[in-house]
């Protein structure tokens, strides 16, 4: 009886001890993938780009907690062919659960490889463009510009069309404008190239365009494209519209709104309306 | 020709003391406080061609209409330091009317850049304002709208005759000499001047010159190449340098980066 118990105690404290060992694993371990994945962001190794830092900040968390888990199981006692052989048993039917999320995580992959953005970005992604500010394995972060958090699914972020606003260093802006029918276009368009050379944020190349877009229903609709670097963008087409606004005042050139005549007949004159 | 008075140096400032320098109606104001400097900035939308001036302030102006900025420290200096520095992006110059530059010629052309007033605290190699007389266009230089180069852009009319440049002292003049070692003609429709990598120097009569930049243009693999070298300018007067580079070309890199700087 003395005997068994001893025997039980001493199991005991091996247990005790495999534990406080793979315990003492996992939280240095914890503390070690810490130090060393901050060190990447701490001292940026090949100038590489925030969403470079963060991939390889995670990529050496995670590798070294991976390590460390094995090594604490190991500890405990766990045979890991053996774990490793349910985990793939395991992973079919986690697979059939969690569909979505898998979806999501070979997709999450897939962008990136393809990074057809980086975290800094400027994204429209259908209705919601903002700024990025995380590419996870499940989700993209966004902050939209009103300050609201959006997480796109990786797998909405495949399927859908994604537009990078912020890919090239110049951007064009497409200035809509209508004039009257009785104005003179050449004028329009000398005064909208003057307005052009004179904005300091409008590239003098490529040249600005300017389209004759058609005949709307109540004015002549013109396309005046400038180009701006991507940060002046919204800077230089706000000006644009205001100067445009500006000149056309000046120049006595009408900007129409929509105009319905109404006739009453052939050749009718004004219909006379009396007061009584 | 009108000989221009040095407008950068050093500067001595008294308290409360408010130093303007002015192109015509431009103008850019300096005063010094006991714990900061205020530096106005007032801007015109056409460029002038008078000389600078340094005057002070007159009494009754306010430069309410004027651009503030102001800069602290713990206690001013009785010193700045002013500083002329050419433009901090390269420059695409675009000559009034296309040339041709024949087979195996090599021509010399003038053409004027826009200067930046660099205004230094003594002891301190970060300006602490760094403002152009007359800011450049924004432009774009490259073979793309994906791949290239923010610069700004500068009209010109590519003087070949050195008599016929104006001293100006808000700008400076850069001689480029462009040879074409190609077979065929060299259409030379604008250029990409790399200005932050050339010095500034100033001559007898006040006139600014850069670098001098020599083009050697040429066809290699099918592409057109652009060999580009940059000395002292060579000009008949003694020349005094007065500003750096902006950036530390290193001339190899400097040379195999750039694919071609004429268009």
């Amino acid at each position: 009886m003395l005997e068994q118990f001893n025997l039980s105690n001493l199991f005991e404290a091996i247990h005790f001890v495999a534990i406080s060992k793979a315990t003492l694993i996992i939280v240095v371990g914890f503390f070690v993938a810490k130090f060393l994945s901050n060190l990447v962001t701490k001292f940026n190794i090949a100038n590489m780009t925030n969403h470079g830092q963060i991939l390889l900040k995670r990529g050496i968390f995670y590798a070294i907690m991976i390590l460390m888990s094995m090594s604490a199981l190991r500890e405990l006692g766990f045979d890991l062919s053996v774990i490793l052989g349910a985990a793939g048993i395991l992973s079919v039917a986690i697979g059939f659960a969690s569909q979505t999320s898998a979806s999501n995580l070979i997709s999450g992959l897939f962008l990136m490889m393809e990074r057809p953005f980086s975290i800094g970005d400027v994204i429209r992604v259908e209705q919601t463009t903002g700024e990025v500010i995380s590419i996870d394995l499940l989700s993209v972060k966004i902050r939209t510009f009103d300050n609201l958090y959006v997480r796109v699914p990786n797998e909405s972020m495949i399927k859908t069309q994604v537009t990078t606003l912020t890919r090239f260093p110049i951007r064009r802006a497409d200035l809509l404008i209508g004039i009257a029918y009785k104005e003179d276009i050449e004028q329009v368009k000398t005064l909208l190239a003057q307005l052009a050379d004179n904005n300091s944020l409008c590239l003098s190349e490529p040249i600005p365009l300017f389209i004759l877009k058609g005949f709307g229903s109540s004015s002549v609709d013109i396309q005046f494209s400038v180009w701006a670097k991507k940060e002046n963008f919204l800077i230089l087409k706000n000006e644009m519209y205001q100067q445009i606004k500006e000149a056309f005042d000046n120049n006595g050139i009408e900007i129409p709104f929509p105009h319905i005549s109404v006739y009453a007949g052939e050749a009718s004159k004004p219909v006379a309306i009396k007061l009584t | 020709m009108n000989q221009a008075q040095p407008w950068w140096g050093t500067f001595k400032f008294d308290m409360a003391e408010t130093k303007c320098w002015r192109v015509g109606l431009r103008t850019i104001a300096i005063k010094r406080d006991k714990h900061e400097w205020s530096v106005w900035n007032k801007e015109t939308p056409k460029e002038e061609t008078k000389l600078i001036t340094i005057t002070p302030k007159g009494i009754h102006e306010t430069f309410k209409d004027s651009d503030l900025k102001r800069y602290m420290t713990n206690q001013t200096s009785n010193i700045l330091m002013i500083e002329p520095s050419l433009a901090d992006r390269s420059m695409t110059v675009r000559p009034a009317k296309s040339f041709v530059i024949l087979p195996e010629q090599e021509v010399q052309v003038y053409v004027s850049t826009p200067l930046w007033m660099t205004i230094l605290l003594p002891d301190s190699e970060i300006p602490i304002a760094d403002i152009p007389f007359w800011r450049p266009s924004d432009s774009w230089f490259g073979p793309s709208t994906m791949h290239g180069d923010i610069c700004y852009s500068k009209n010109t009319d590519a003087k070949t005759d050195r008599s016929k440049l104006e001293t100006r002292s808000h700008r400076a003049n850069s001689i480029i000499t462009i040879k074409n070692a190609h077979d065929e003609p060299l259409t030379v429709e604008r250029m990409s001047l790399p200005v932050p990598a050339l010095k500034l120097y100033v001559d007898d009569t006040g006139m600014f010159w850069t670098d001098e930049v020599s083009i050697l243009q040429e066809v290699e693999h099918n592409k057109p190449i652009s060999h580009v070298r940059h000395s002292p300018p060579k000009v008949k007067s003694h020349i005094v340098r007065v500003s750096e580079s902006r950036e530390l070309s290193a001339k190899a890199s400097f040379l195999s980066t750039l694919i071609s700087l004429i268009d």
